[in-house]
């Protein structure tokens, strides 16, 4: 069903390279049955015929619905805010704005606390961008992202990377997390004050022990440290 | 008097594993890419080896010379060390084994030689987590296992709590900031607290040692064997500690030969000798644990038995099985042989596998942990009940 689907290279004469392309000599051509329905020959539109029986089949919306919950709001997302968000899915014929607007505006979405841990992409990502660091050197993070066991763009599996919280706070990515927070606190202590990153990140949701235990830092480098390793900082 | 008869020999071995003196550790080297079995363990006495693995292939002499083993085995020349201890006894082969998996995918072979499933597609837990849960009543509360590397290898992960180490090479956070960082967590996150502060334990075993004789911190700098050495390294000294792990798994990628793989120089012949510098790593740095440890490396599958037009391999089925240990009955090479003649090639291109690579490690299990076969066949490597615990393995 898929085959002959690609995408243009680099120096491709038919479209701007990276684009989608259809290339009807390497379809494999016949009938295809798909879930128990039979799909015709039709070039490219039989595998889009199928494509969107798969995207609105009820499966389809609760696997979504899961995904959007677990990962925003907690591993075990409550049962009715799914079904919730499938709904939604369903009723707005996918339509991913209207879900995501749903997610938000529901209270169940806003109650597990603590919070879910950062990815190592957030984490590290977001520990640059609230100290206001510039660098073109992307070398630092990529190491960063490789010690936390999540590499950028390449997970072990086609299934990607996981989405649970114990997958990113095991024991060892904690101690590794500090190690990696005092290694970009040292890097980027010219950058910003420690009390700004603060607030730039955390606003009012800093608890005052955080707040505290910043002020308090005996180092410019240590302060920004603590900011990273704060538990409203490592949690979303 | 009369002697005491001989069969009451294993008598008493269970009488000592009864009373508890014994202290075994196992130790799992998942080596990812698919290691190519014929030029690890080259079968130099098979009249059809040197042509079918031409230009990588090994000889029993001369210049293309393999290290000796035994019968017509021999191994690759960068295993000094794991040859030194098949010599003392305390290194086993086990040839032309794979697991039930007869695909050429490598996440699919990984999920099915990890998760010890019967297929792909169950992700969940690995058969040594699930190990870990049948032994988790001999020691409550205590992990006793330990999963090596920035994400730790399937076979350990699951429901079965465990320890983690990896080895960084960062400069370590002073300790004037970790006291901070902890004292934070103590008053608003005790659940990260926690982790952080098991985090910290690992890394300091893993860097000095449990027993007194200095600091010698792991580095991650230099090549990659030294790296491979030092992920050993870490991993023996927290399995060393008395109340420390018993159980670990860890990684080593880069055995997918396709091109330039290379006889007694070069992709694969680098590959070995990291791993051959962790067999000895373990051997040095687990002091009197040795004696009772079993470490085991195994792939997803192996190679084609003839060179690719690319100077390597191509995904294969049959390979082998690394057992090093001081536990181990060694001195020997394990193999119901196939031989390497075109009619007895799987498929007419691979190693034929006469060894289903699982009664290996329920051999294992069952004589170093005294899991029963029930448990082996039902709840470590479901739906196995036709492939017998490999006996005899352990001393």
């Amino acid at each position: 069903m898929l085959t002959g689907w690609s995408v243009a290279g680099p120096e491709s004469a038919v479209g701007d390279s990276g684009a989608f392309l259809f290339k009807s000599n390497w379809h494999e051509p016949g009938d295809r049955t798909i879930l128990g329905r039979n799909y015709a020959p039709a070039g490219v539109e039989q595998g889009r015929a199928v494509l969107d029986d798969l995207a609105r089949h009820p499966a389809t919306a609760r696997h979504i619905a899961t995904k959007l919950a677990r990962h925003f709001v907690a591993d075990e997302p409550p049962a009715g805010l799914v079904d919730a968000l499938a709904q939604k899915f369903r009723d707005s014929d996918g339509d991913l704005a209207v879900v995501a607007t749903a997610l938000v505006s529901d209270d169940r979405a806003w109650a597990p606390r603590p919070g879910k841990i950062r990815t190592p992409l957030e984490f590290i990502v977001g520990a640059a961008r609230a100290a206001g660091f510039q660098s073109t050197d992307p070398g630092p993070y990529l190491h960063a992202l490789d010690l936390l066991g999540m590499p950028l763009w390449r997970p072990a599996g086609p299934n990607g990377f996981s989405d649970s919280d114990d997958a990113w706070s095991s024991p060892e990515a904690m101690k590794m997390r500090l190690d990696l927070s005092w290694s970009m606190a040292q890097r980027m202590r010219g950058s910003a004050e420690p009390l700004a990153v603060l607030s730039t990140a955390l606003g009012d949701t800093a608890s005052p022990d955080t707040r505290q235990a910043v002020e308090r830092a005996g180092s410019r480098e240590q302060a920004l440290a603590l900011v990273f390793m704060a538990p409203e900082f490592q949690r979303r | 008097m009369a002697p005491p008869a001989l069969s009451a020999a294993p008598a008493s071995c269970r009488s000592r594993r009864a009373a508890g003196t014994r202290d075994p550790r196992l130790v799992v080297i998942i080596l990812r890419g698919a290691v190519d079995g014929l030029s690890a363990i080259p079968p130099v006495g098979d009249p059809d080896y040197p042509e079918l693995h031409g230009e990588l292939a090994f000889a029993a002499s001369g210049e293309r010379a393999a290290l000796p083993l035994a019968g017509a085995f021999a191994a690759h020349p960068s295993l000094a060390a794991f040859k030194r201890m098949f010599d003392q006894k305390h290194a086993t082969i086990v040839h032309a084994v794979a697991t039930g998996y007869r695909d050429r995918s490598h996440f699919d072979g990984q999920d099915v030689l990890e998760s010890g499933y019967p297929a792909p597609g169950r992700t969940d837990s690995g058969w040594l987590n699930r190990t870990l849960s049948a032994l988790s009543g001999s020691a409550p509360g205590r992990k006793l296992g330990l999963g090596v590397g920035a994400t730790a290898p399937l076979v350990v992960r699951g429901p079965a709590p465990a320890l983690g180490w990896a080895l960084s090479g960062l400069a370590p956070a002073d300790g004037d900031l970790t006291a901070r960082v902890l004292d934070l967590y103590a008053h608003c996150d005790p659940s990260l607290g926690e982790r952080l502060r098991d985090g910290l334990a690992a890394e300091k075993v893993a860097a000095e040692g449990s027993t007194a004789g200095g600091p010698k911190k792991p580095s991650a700098g230099g090549n990659p064997v030294d790296q491979m050495r030092s992920v050993a390294e870490g991993a023996a000294r927290l399995l060393a500690t008395p109340d420390g792990p018993r159980v670990a798994a860890l990684a080593f990628d880069g055995f997918d030969t396709h091109q330039n793989e290379g006889a007694a120089q070069g992709l694969l012949a680098q590959r070995l000798k990291g791993l051959d510098a962790a067999f000895d790593a373990f051997s040095e740095n687990l002091g009197d644990g040795w004696k009772e440890t079993v470490v085991v490396a195994i792939t997803e599958f192996g190679r084609t038995a003839r060179v690719n037009g690319t100077h390597g391999t191509d995904h294969g089925t049959g390979t082998v099985a690394l057992l090093a240990g001081g536990a181990l009955a060694g001195g020997r090479v394990i193999a119901d042989w196939p031989s390497l003649r075109p009619e007895r090639l799987y498929e007419g291109r691979d190693l034929h596998p006469t060894t289903d690579l699982r009664g290996v490690l329920k051999g294992l299990l069952a004589d170093q942990f005294g899991l029963s076969p029930r448990t082996l066949a039902e709840s470590i490597f479901p739906d196995t009940a036709s492939i017998a615990p490999m006996k005899g393995l352990i001393v």
